[in-house]
């Protein structure tokens, strides 16, 4: 009979509390977010499956959550709590990303930065919430839009808070479809929207070449703490545009980022245990990154509108939304609520052009958080 | 229910000014936008310069270049593609929307 009680200790049904059953809850509703709606299906699957496996209850002296020393899980999340798997996953979107639509129409670039309004705006909010500085610091990132540049933030100034950090990010990066729209709309007049602008140039071969370099440059100089994620970023893209390295590209493109992606996601969910996730500092976490979402795209918008104060050849306002860097989703949401006004009216090549700027952006604003507060 | 986020820092406006935050926005945004700005200045001046260089090293049509002219037209094309096919879904949804 005690042989029996003792074995019956062991397993989990003994230690599992109702904050472990919330959280697999939780993990089982992203995975069916992500089959049956197709949200986000790269991140929320492994991210929900982590977070069912991270909740199950383990027996002292038994290494196995990602908390453990030298269990198999703490291994692979060594590269999300270094901050090694995220410039990974830059160098394949670099690997990836076409600037020139950007480098087109220079002036987009701008728009870009205003939506990292949102970043410095959730920062005030994280502080006024009574979060401290760093804690603040890499929630604020959460308004960049860029899973990887908020991983890599909260890895360094925040790592109890990675976990609610990267969920809300994920999260708030699939419901753009959802949390955008509105705002747009409601900062737009019918006639703003039915705006049209000129096709993009085309953008000859030593543009796209000499950009990543020069830019390269011009960000770590700026901001040196963005040297990390900025230099593979456009590593990436300039192993893309040289064509001499088209083998390195692919690589990193395809095989690299979904090899890292899969790492980072599933030891992720894993590490949102539910003592360290379900706690009160989440939901401010959670309420905070919807806040800096709708900032930020409200910012790209209404710095659009003040920009066409002085332009003769008007921007399409809508684009300003697309300066949050959840790239391709955002660019698509503008796409989507320019044809509701005019289907004719194409506007995805040009929203490409803040969406990219945004990236570029979110990983100065993360370079600039990393250097001022790290001390 | 605020007390639940945190209670060992200052909260509200105190909370704010103890961690020096309006500066650190100010200047984090300063840094944002001129980086920016100053991309968008060379992305704009780019062209000319280029276009002075061009004059003494001009661009060669070698095998790499070949194949980045090759590339930008199949981009071109899968660009054509990926626009007829969106045009195609979106009268597909608008008919389904009708038939509703």
């Amino acid at each position: 009979m005690d042989l029996l009680t003792n074995f019956a200790q062991t397993t989990g049904f003994a230690t599992l509390s109702i904050g472990n059953v919330i959280m697999i809850l939780i993990g089982i509703a992203f995975i069916s977010l992500a089959i049956i709606k197709d949200y986000e299906p790269l991140l929320l699957v492994p991210i929900g499956f982590g977070a069912v496996v991270g909740n199950i209850p383990t027996i002292a002296g038994m290494p196995v959550s990602v908390y453990d020393e030298g269990s198999v899980l703490s291994y692979v999340y060594f590269g999300v709590k270094e901050g090694i798997f995220p410039p990974l996953i830059f160098l394949g979107i670099g690997a990836m990303t076409d600037f020139s639509t950007m480098l087109s129409n220079p002036k987009l670039v701008l728009l870009g930065a205003a939506a990292q309004i949102g970043i410095f705006a959730t920062l005030l909010g994280a502080l006024a919430l009574g979060f401290d500085a760093k804690e603040s610091g890499a929630i604020g990132i959460i308004g960049g839009a860029d899973g990887p540049t908020a991983i890599f933030l909260a890895a360094k100034l925040a790592p109890g808070l990675l976990g609610a950090i990267a969920i809300a990010a994920y999260s708030y990066m699939a419901l753009v479809p959802v949390i955008q729209p509105p705002i747009m709309k409601l900062l737009t007049t019918r006639k703003e929207r039915l705006i049209r602008m000129k096709p993009p140039r085309q953008v000859s071969r030593r543009e796209r070449i000499i950009f990543p370099i020069a830019a390269f440059l011009i960000c770590a100089l700026f901001a040196p703490g963005s040297i990390v994620l900025i230099g593979m970023l456009f590593l990436g893209n300039l192993l893309k545009e040289s064509t001499v390295t088209e083998r390195l590209a692919q690589t990193a493109r395809t095989a690299m980022i979904d090899i890292v992606t899969i790492l980072l996601g599933f030891s992720v969910g894993a590490s949102t245990a539910a003592q360290t996730f379900l706690t009160g500092q989440s939901i401010g976490i959670f309420a905070l990154g919807a806040l800096s979402f709708a900032i930020a795209t409200a910012s790209g918008v209404l710095f659009a509108k003040f920009m066409n104060l002085f332009l003769t050849e008007k921007i399409n306002p809508l684009i300003g939304a697309a300066g949050v860097s959840a790239v391709p989703d955002s660019a698509r949401v503008v796409q989507m609520v320019g044809q509701k006004e005019d289907p004719h009216n194409f506007l995805l090549m040009h929203a490409m052009a803040p969406n990219v700027a945004g990236v570029i952006g979110s990983a100065v604003a993360a370079g600039m958080l990393w250097s001022v507060l790290v001390k | 229910m605020l007390h639940a986020f945190l209670l060992s820092q200052a909260t509200g406006l105190k909370g704010i000014a103890d961690a020096n935050g309006l500066g650190i926005a100010a200047v984090g945004l300063l840094i944002v936008f001129t980086a920016l700005t100053v991309i968008s200045l060379f992305i704009a001046l780019m062209p000319k310069a280029l276009a002075v260089l061009e004059r003494v090293l001009p661009e060669l049509d070698h095998h790499h270049g070949t194949a980045a002219a090759h590339e930008q037209k199949t981009a071109d094309e899968e660009l054509v593609v990926a626009a007829i096919g969106f045009v195609l879904h979106t009268e597909v949804e608008k008919a389904s929307h009708v038939v509703r």
